[in-house]
């Protein structure tokens, strides 16, 4: 196990998982905070190479949600 | 296909994680990042450094559009069929996908390693840690599309550069 | 813009009639000018005199001069003259002195204003119960008993204890808390509300589930009630969620608190279900207090010269429920009955869309349009980004460390400007933001606030004002998803604040602005679903001006109505639906098409086109809207004998066929048949009602006929709950079951048999019914092609998902689309009715424009990198991407950009990159993600 942290790109739609987000923030529903939002309008959006570029600039991990 | 490519690539699939949940699911949104977080923790930190081969050339295969094409036509081909009017299982269409996308991956892998100095079969192999008949036998193909080209031998070894 | 707030006002008196109302409103000084206060605060800061602050329920103190609190609307500073040193004692003006713009006017006296209008909505709202009159509560005389208003100051993160829950004697965090529900509400030994307040538990759980959340696992909530009511949409879920969670629902009526040591500790005595007596000690007490009307709203009314009913709430009928006795004068919210937010929203829209009727023929006289300063071009300008990183009181400032994520940015390149402001959405904040951007010459703002969900247009608006296109703006959101989330950590929050408002930066630098776009307004609209919800929407519309055509499934318009006798108050509803076809039928604006579904639809907000299959032929129709009012029924059932006796019957199979009464010595209602349990986890919201309405019918007919009613919990929720008192006055048996032990009806050879096992007796009951009738599920029409045509979300039960739980009631996300009625959640037929007037309001919102702004983030086609192979075309979901023969160079793409939603599905498979999304480009985003690590 690592000690450091690992940062995560999450890349979430705007309309699902962003407000999913939003609203566990409404509830103050804890959790870790690894995760570094990309907003996009829709996970479709997510060009395969943004997840490259992502690990590629040093995250540990990416999440894309819908 | 990303996942498989990470796995490919030996940077891991668990690194890369899809999720679908509504607006509505807030718990579901903490469990899920939970998980992620958890799974990526246990595959330790992420060296970018020392993928960097493997990243450019994962880069490289997703801009390639013969995978553009075969992912964008997956509905099509299976729900209505293909220009000839034949409907494609989705079986034998995500083989064909995972040969695809393997073939170019490597031959990026390929690739790369030669833009790195590894220049010689051999060298490229110990670099990417392929088999030396395939490393001939794509880099062949690779010469006839122009990716690369035979540069004449160093001490009796053939040497390539890429293009 | 046009709506014109009278603050501090009070209406004196009415004449005239609808359409032509003369009101005279006393306005009450401010002392403060509204036009130069900035609300900067420093009168309060230097005001000497403090008082008790009522918005806080007396918890805090505020100044003589004051804000009521920091997100207040109008947010300008008055003065409270009772308080005020100067008014009382004749000297001070310390504010007069302090005041930067020079607002305070000590001269101002009272006006009386004239208002000529058309019509009237009142919305005068609801007082909570005072407990202090009744001594056996305690509230007045043990600190630690406390009303559920002040709980939910205290829980409150803006609240004087900034959210940390403690007792008020002592100061120590509770380990456990007792809410006493029904203080105030159905109980007419103490005072003389015998009505339900309808809200009081729901705001319990949610306050106990909050509360856990603020103090630990350790805490231990309980909830003291006589029947929960739980019957809003998702509600159920949310208290089956709280008990899972570990709040105890204990079914008892609290009769003695009293005070157990100097700290204040409580101890409660109750008895158990089985009559058995309980002391249980307590850290505090939350009395859930109920609705009253206010004494300056019966006023008002009575001003207005509306009647008021038994319990001085203004009084409506069930078939019209916004309006009131007199004509052009409409009502919504608490001031008509005891209700929560959503159908508050719902009948506000309602009360809008009544008054947009009967005002349709002047429709736009008066409107006034917003004006934006002309642009700024930016495009030779190096990025100059101002950042502003807002505290949201403490919402955010007191996790993460504001002023350093703040300086960080000061850091980053291109930032020439940065700022901390305490709430930057605050009209204060707003204009200074805008002076800001011009001094500066900013050119890319970045709010690091809550989420561009909710704030985003806010921000862009001022930026507007400032001269900046609306899309050099970004927001990065560190309140909903870091300090919210994040509390425990502040230094991780922090370290969160600043990546995220770094990747924001990134991608702020590579903005650029992007033209506005709008579409034209087919002015006409589409019902699907010939109900009354239906029915009800289409005539509001057809009333306002605007076609309307109803689509029904069935031959015959009034769905589910068609077998209901009566509304809970009992008006006739077979005549109301009979006026209310015949009036359809003879609008000249309306359409029915009957045995009719729409197989498929197209289209965006302002031009739908949907094809509709009615009989053999099919209509295409063009339509600006569409409101889903599919409807709903009763769900068969296969448990307790249904289907395979005929004594068993279901909802008002028994009221319509009386006959079958005649003779009966026993009836048998079972409620919550296939509501409330795992495969539908809702409250039919209805059935309790209907129940106990047809039990009372024929206790009035045949009292010698006994009447069981076997329930869960009894959900006569707000004015109803006179209905269940009635029905228990005329010997109707109510006997409680649970879950775990359901009724058992059997068939013997002397009719048929219902045990049930009674809680309070502990025992089995043995009933011989002559007749059992079930109030089974209600269940919403199949929605699934519907949803799927117009992409609109259902939830799990499939019932509609609006587009706010609270407050968007009617609304989808999706912009054109509405839903009404039994499709949305199971409701009673004024519900329905006030949803479906309120759909038709929010409709008229888009039908009454010529044009109407579209989102101009849609997908760029770089013409000379595309190849015309159509995998855009094939891939987009929306058909917004088509391929045009260009002259000379074959197939290229094209975008319609009123068809896109921006989604970028084909930006990101288009094989040779030549696709790009406006203000989500490839670089753009690669910036944001390249900056995360």
């Amino acid at each position: 196990m690592e000690q450091v942290e690992p940062k995560i790109v999450a890349f979430l739609c705007n309309w699902c998982a962003y407000a999913g987000a939003d609203l566990a923030g409404v509830s103050r529903i804890q959790h870790p905070s690894n995760m570094r939002t990309v907003r996009v309008m829709c996970s479709g959006r997510v060009d395969p190479i943004f997840i490259v570029q992502a690990l590629k600039s040093g995250c540990d991990g990416v999440l894309v949600a819908g | 296909m990303t996942q498989k490519l990470l796995k490919l690539s030996g940077i891991g699939e668990n690194r890369l994680h899809l999720a679908w949940l509504s607006s509505a699911e807030a718990q579901r949104f903490v469990d899920i990042t939970t998980g992620v977080i958890d799974q990526v923790k246990a595959q330790g930190q992420f060296d970018a450094e020392q993928f960097s081969l493997e990243l450019a050339a994962a880069e490289e295969t997703l801009k390639a559009e013969a995978l553009r094409w075969m992912v964008g036509k997956e509905v099509k081909l299976l729900a209505r069929g293909d220009v000839y009017g034949r409907k494609w299982e989705k079986e034998n269409f995500e083989k064909i996908l995972d040969d695809v996308l393997e073939r170019e991956y490597h031959k990026q892998l390929i690739r790369q390693a030669i833009i790195a100095d590894f220049t010689s079969v051999r060298a490229i192999s110990r670099r990417i840690g392929l088999g030396l008949k395939r490393i001939s036998y794509l880099l062949a193909d690779m010469e006839k599309t122009n990716m690369v080209e035979f540069k004449g031998h160093t001490e009796c070894v053939p040497v390539f550069g890429a293009l | 813009m046009n709506i014109e707030l009278l603050t501090l006002s009070k209406v004196t008196s009415i004449s005239g009639d609808s359409g032509d109302f003369t009101v005279i409103i006393k306005q009450s000084p401010r002392f403060v000018d509204m036009e130069k206060c900035i609300a900067c605060g420093t009168c309060a800061e230097k005001c000497p005199a403090k008082t008790s602050d009522p918005f806080n329920e007396g918890l805090a103190k505020r100044k003589a001069i004051y804000v009521p609190y920091a997100q207040a609307v109008p947010l300008k500073y008055a003065i409270d003259k009772n308080r005020c040193i100067y008014f009382q004692k004749g000297k001070c003006r310390a504010c007069e002195k302090f005041c930067p713009t020079n607002a305070i006017k000590f001269d101002e006296t009272e006006k009386d204003i004239t208002l000529n209008v058309g019509s009237v909505i009142l919305t005068a709202g609801f007082t909570p119960f005072n407990p202090d009159r009744f001594d056996n509560y305690q509230h007045a005389k043990f600190p630690n008993v406390i009303t559920s208003m002040e709980f939910e100051r205290i829980l409150s993160a803006g609240g004087p204890f900034a959210g940390h829950v403690h007792r008020l004697s002592d100061g120590k965090e509770p380990k456990k808390i007792a809410w006493l529900q029904c203080v105030g509400s159905r109980d007419l030994n103490r005072c003389d509300n015998e009505y339900c307040s309808s809200v009081c538990c729901m705001y319990a759980i949610k306050e106990s589930v909050i509360a856990k959340e603020h103090l630990g696992p350790d805490f231990a909530p309980a909830i003291f009630f006589m029947d929960m009511r739980t019957h809003g949409k998702d509600f159920e879920k949310y208290y089956e969620r709280a008990k899972a969670q570990g709040v105890r629902f204990v079914r008892s009526r609290v009769h003695t608190i009293t005070e157990i040591d100097e700290t204040g500790t409580l101890n409660l005595v109750y008895a158990t279900d089985t009559g058995e007596r309980v002391s249980e000690d307590f850290d505090m007490v939350v009395l859930s207090v109920g609705m009253e009307p206010a004494a300056s709203a019966i006023e008002a009314a009575k001003t207005l010269g509306v009647e008021l009913n038994s319990y001085q709430f203004v009084k409506t009928s069930n078939i019209s429920p916004v309006a009131t006795s007199r004509k052009g004068i409409y009502v919504a919210g608490a001031l008509q009955g005891p209700k929560d937010i959503p159908q508050s929203v719902v009948e506000a829209s309602a009360a809008a869309c009544s008054a947009g009727i009967s005002l349709s023929a002047s429709r736009g006289t008066l409107v006034k349009d917003k004006q934006f300063p002309a642009e700024r071009s930016v495009q030779d300008e190096k990025p100059r980004i101002g950042v502003f990183v807002c505290n949201c009181g403490i919402n955010i400032g007191g996790i993460a460390d504001v002023p350093a994520v703040a300086a960080y940015a000061r850091g980053l390149g291109d930032v020439v400007y940065t700022e901390e402001p305490l709430f930057a959405c605050s009209q204060d904040a707003q204009d200074k933001m805008v002076e800001v951007i011009r001094e500066h010459r900013l050119n890319r703002i970045v709010v690091a606030a809550c989420t561009p969900r909710t704030h985003e247009p806010l921000f862009q608006e001022t930026i507007r004002n400032a001269g900046l296109n609306a899309y050099l703006f970004e927001m990065a959101n560190i309140r909903n998803q870091c300090t919210w989330v994040h509390s425990g950590d502040k230094e991780k929050a922090t370290e969160k604040a600043k990546d995220l408002v770094r990747m924001a930066i990134r991608r702020a630098m590579l903005l650029e602005p992007i033209p506005s776009l709008s579409v034209n307004v087919n002015k006409s609209a589409l019902v699907i679903g010939g109900g009354v919800a239906g029915m009800t929407a289409a005539l509001s519309l057809a009333d306002q001006g605007f076609s309307a055509t109803i689509v029904e499934r069935s031959g015959n318009l009034g769905g589910s109505a068609r077998d209901v006798h009566a509304t809970w108050s009992g008006e006739d509803v077979q005549q109301f639906l009979k006026d209310l076809i015949d009036r359809i039928n003879q609008h000249p604006l309306i359409t029915v098409l009957t045995w009719a579904q729409v197989v498929d639809a197209s289209g965006f907000v302002g031009n739908f086109e949907t094809r509709v299959q009615a009989g053999e032929k099919t209509h295409i129709l063009q339509h600006g809207i569409a409101i889903m009012a599919t409807g709903g029924q009763a769900a068969v059932t296969d448990e307790y004998l249904f289907g395979k006796h005929p004594a068993v019957t279901r909802w008002h199979d028994l009221e319509n066929n009386p006959e079958k009464l005649t003779d009966a010595g026993s009836v048998v209602f079972i409620q919550c048949v296939g509501s409330r349990d795992d495969k539908r986890p809702y409250c039919s919201r209805v059935c309790c009602t209907t129940s106990v309405s047809q039990a009372i019918a024929i206790k009035e007919k045949q009292p010698d006929t006994d009447v069981f009613i076997l329930y869960r919990d009894i959900r006569t929720f707000g004015e109803r709950e006179v209905l269940y008192k009635k029905a228990r006055e005329k010997g109707v048996i109510f006997i409680r079951y649970s879950l775990e032990s359901k009724p058992v009806v059997t068939e013997t050879p002397d009719g048929l048999h219902v045990r049930v096992f009674d809680p309070i007796l502990q025992k089995e009951l043995l009933i011989h019914a002559d007749l059992v009738n079930l109030a089974t599920a209600i269940e919403p029409s199949p929605n699934a092609d519907i949803a799927a045509f117009y992409k609109v979300p259902v939830n799990a039960e499939n019932f509609f998902m609006e587009a706010h739980a609270k407050l968007r009631p009617v609304d989808f996300a999706s912009d054109g689309l509405f839903v009404c009625g039994l499709a949305h959640y199971p409701k009673s037929l004024d519900e329905s009715i006030a949803q479906a007037m309120a759909a038709a309001g929010r409709a008229a919102t888009v039908l009454a424009r010529e044009t109407i702004q579209i989102s101009p983030l849609v997908s760029q086609v770089n013409r000379d990198m595309c190849i015309g192979c159509g995998l855009c075309t094939e891939v987009c979901p929306f058909g917004a991407i088509i391929q045009e023969d260009v002259d000379g160079k074959g197939f290229k793409a094209k975008n319609i950009s009123a068809s896109c939603k921006g989604c970028g599905l084909c930006a990101s498979s288009c094989p040779k990159k030549a696709i790009d999304m406006l203000h989500f480009r490839d670089d753009q985003i690669v910036a944001a993600v390249c900056a995360a690590v």
